[in-house]
């Protein structure tokens, strides 16, 4: 236990509350199924790029990635550098393109975007089981990293700290949906990057900066400062180098609660900007930890748990507020993650499975309350779980990323780039990825090989989606047509660029096919559509 | 600002009442922004075959029996379920701005009495099959207008904007 004082208590009871205090807000604004479940689309590209940062880096960039760095030197970098082009290859491929196509479809959720992309009687069924275990096994995964996070930092008994961290999040997440969660990320992610810059500066001094550090770690082990890890372990390994980068550099465009983010983009043009933010937020955040991690050691050279650099340096350097308050910016990561995937689950438990399969003329109001009453039951049953512990649990959720990666990845990033793209393809794609994943951390392939789960899992995935594209039946016209105006360049006004499109949806569809098949506009002077 | 439009042959159609004039469109459209200028707008009209059937219940069901009205998109094919006929006007217009009927009449309201019947399973979630009679069925027209506009960098784009309530989405972006 690192901090268990009345000021860490106060400020994290502080903390708990407001975030409380911002579920309330948000459900006395949330009207209709499209707020709660996609913030009513209207959200900004600073708050988009923020919520989707937060939602990318979890508790692992306050305690195993500084961890990482202290073990294996410079070598970690690799995953720093995938990390913070993250943003870039993830809005930048997928954002605008991805937010127009959603909207065309008219879809509220990642998986009904498949369904309708790559309409088949299966795709639905084959998304939604692969996202609905992978993203739970995510949710457990967090709720488990709150509640030992909050155990070994105040010394809260385990039960009591999961019961604590879990129950917060299920609240503001079931009462105030898509923009309690878009809004406490906003919040949480200030604090991380706050936290993190404060400490990144104040160590930087005491190791007389870059030149300092190197020439330290230097002189405790040479490797450290080498490009294959301590005692170059990773040595010509570029398979491996390739996955660290890779991973982080790809893998959120394959990640359903990742991507949702973009579907709730006030207009496609925010792209661009939220590019922009996002970088700058995760240059400042994503490179410092792993730096941390290797300052830690120099500063901290007998640190018994690595995992706990970030707030020993804490304590060690600022005042006991501030040290709190980097407390909370820790469970604040763990948060943001976490409040997403569960959001995520209400989503397509409510949209994907009750609508799709139970009550197809739901009212708005009746998807609304069935996804909250989701929310809440995977909350709880997670709780329980979490709770229980079962052996094992943690293993196997902890391959997550790398399935859902492998996975969606081709079929998100083919659905908008790609006309040829198809039905049999995405099939392909999301079965062979997905078993490829689990077979490959299973035999623990990884470490043989020296091809992480994630490297293979995306290039068979890829390979069967486009080998499945050639074989089956190509997208129809109008489908061409819509991924065709997905990727236009004009730059349509704000306020134009939200119009209500879905309820005249299938008319516009039929009208464009019907504009460029006949001579209408020709004969009245138009330019062509 | 409006182009006017080839001559062709005229031909009466019934028409779901213009709740939007031209202006109307207009101001509605540069209330949501002022950042672009409207070149050019002309009518178009969408071909729906509207039909009634009757759904017949028997013994204790029979009080939901009723008659029920079903759309069928004339160029797509696609149907819907309407709540009420609508308010129609009946009016003469170029051949050239509908949009052809290009799906059979007698395979709508075969395919009509299908998507009553899938209507009733999933809302009504009752076991006896009713008996579904077709009453009649009318060809109906939707009036919408096709918007060229100017963005301020000089790029064209295009909007359709539903005649009828107001709505409206961009065409080609």
């Amino acid at each position: 236990m690192i901090g268990g004082g009345v000021t860490e208590y106060v400020v994290l009871l502080i903390y708990l509350v407001a975030m409380i205090g911002i579920g309330v807000y948000w459900a006395k604004h949330t009207k209709t199924s499209e707020d709660y479940l996609l913030g009513g689309r209207r959200i900004g590209a600073f708050l988009t790029a923020l919520t989707l940062q937060t939602t990318s880096m979890s508790g692992y960039m306050f305690m195993g990635g500084p961890a990482q760095s202290y073990r294996d030197g410079y070598f970690t970098l690799w995953y720093a550098v995938g990390d913070g082009g993250g943003a870039i290859f993830n809005v930048g491929i997928l954002g605008k393109r991805m937010r127009r196509l959603t909207y065309f479809l008219g879809c509220l959720s990642p998986i009904e975007y498949i369904e309708k992309r790559y309409p088949g009687k299966a795709t639905r069924i084959i998304a939604a089981i692969i996202a609905i275990a992978f993203v739970y096994g995510y949710v457990l995964a967090q709720f488990l990293s709150a509640g030992k996070t909050m155990c070994a930092l105040l010394g809260v008994p385990l039960p009591v700290a999961i019961v604590i961290g879990a129950g917060v999040i299920i609240f503001y997440t079931f009462a105030g949906g898509y923009l309690a969660v878009a809004w406490t990320d906003f919040v949480q992610g200030i604090l991380m990057v706050c936290s993190m810059v404060i400490i990144f500066v104040l160590a930087w001094s005491q190791v007389d900066g870059l030149t300092g550090l190197n020439e330290g770690l230097r002189a405790v082990d040479p490797t450290l400062v080498g490009m294959w890890g301590k005692g170059n372990i990773y040595m010509g390994q570029w398979g491996v180098v390739a996955g660290a980068i890779g991973v982080y550099l790809i893998g959120y465009m394959g990640l359903p609660h990742v991507v949702i983010r973009h579907m709730a983009m006030e207009k496609p043009s925010l792209a661009k900007r939220t590019v922009v933010i996002a970088t700058v937020w995760n240059q400042l955040f994503i490179f410092v930890p792993y730096i941390i991690g290797l300052m830690g050691i120099l500063m901290l050279p007998d640190i018994g748990d690595p995992e706990m650099v970030v707030l020993t340096m804490a304590y060690e350097l600022l005042p006991v507020v501030l040290a709190a308050i980097v407390l909370v910016a820790i469970m604040s990561a763990i948060m943001s993650t976490a409040d997403a995937q569960l959001m995520l689950m209400g989503t397509m438990l409510g949209r994907d499975i009750y609508q799709r399969y139970i009550n197809k003329d739901a009212t708005d109001k009746q998807l609304m309350n069935v996804s909250r009453i989701c929310i809440l039951l995977v909350g709880v049953v997670s709780v329980i779980i979490a709770l229980i512990q079962p052996p094992g649990v943690f293993q196997l959720v902890v391959f997550s990323f790398a399935t859902l990666g492998s996975s969606f990845l081709p079929s998100y990033v083919g659905a908008v780039w790609t006309k040829w793209g198809n039905t049999t393809g995405c099939y392909a794609s999301m079965i062979v990825g997905c078993i490829t994943s689990i077979v490959w951390e299973a035999a623990g392939l990884a470490p043989i090989t020296g091809m992480h789960t994630f490297f293979i899992g995306i290039i068979v995935s890829i390979a069967a989606y486009c080998i499945g594209s050639a074989i089956g039946k190509p997208p129809t016209e109008e489908m061409k047509e819509m991924i065709d105006r997905a990727g236009c360049k004009i730059k349509i006004p704000a306020g134009l660029a939200t119009a209500n499109y879905k309820d005249i949806a299938p008319e516009t569809n039929g009208v464009l096919t019907f504009l460029k098949d006949s001579s209408y506009m020709e004969e009245r002077g138009f330019q062509p559509v | 600002m409006t182009g006017k439009g080839k001559e062709s042959e005229k031909t009466e159609i019934k028409c779901i009442r213009n709740g939007f004039k031209m202006e109307d469109a207009f101001e509605r459209l540069y209330k949501r922004s002022k950042h672009f200028s409207i070149e050019k707008m002309e009518l178009l009209f969408y071909p729906y075959l509207l039909i009634e059937y009757e759904v017949k219940y028997r013994g204790r069901l029979e009080r939901l029996s009723g008659n029920v009205l079903v759309l069928c998109d004339m160029w797509r094919g696609q149907f819907s379920m309407a709540k009420t006929a609508g308010d129609f006007t009946k009016i003469e217009v170029d051949e050239s701005s509908l949009v052809p009927v290009k799906y059979d009449k007698e395979r709508a309201v075969s395919e009509g009495s299908r998507t009553v019947y899938g209507e009733i399973q999933t809302k009504k979630k009752v076991l006896n099959i009713p008996d579904i009679e077709y009453i009649y069925d009318e060809l109906i027209y939707k009036p919408f207008y096709i918007v060229e506009c100017l963005n301020d960098d000089k790029e064209i784009f295009h909007i359709l904007f539903d005649a009828v309530n107001g709505d409206f989405s961009l065409l080609n972006a």
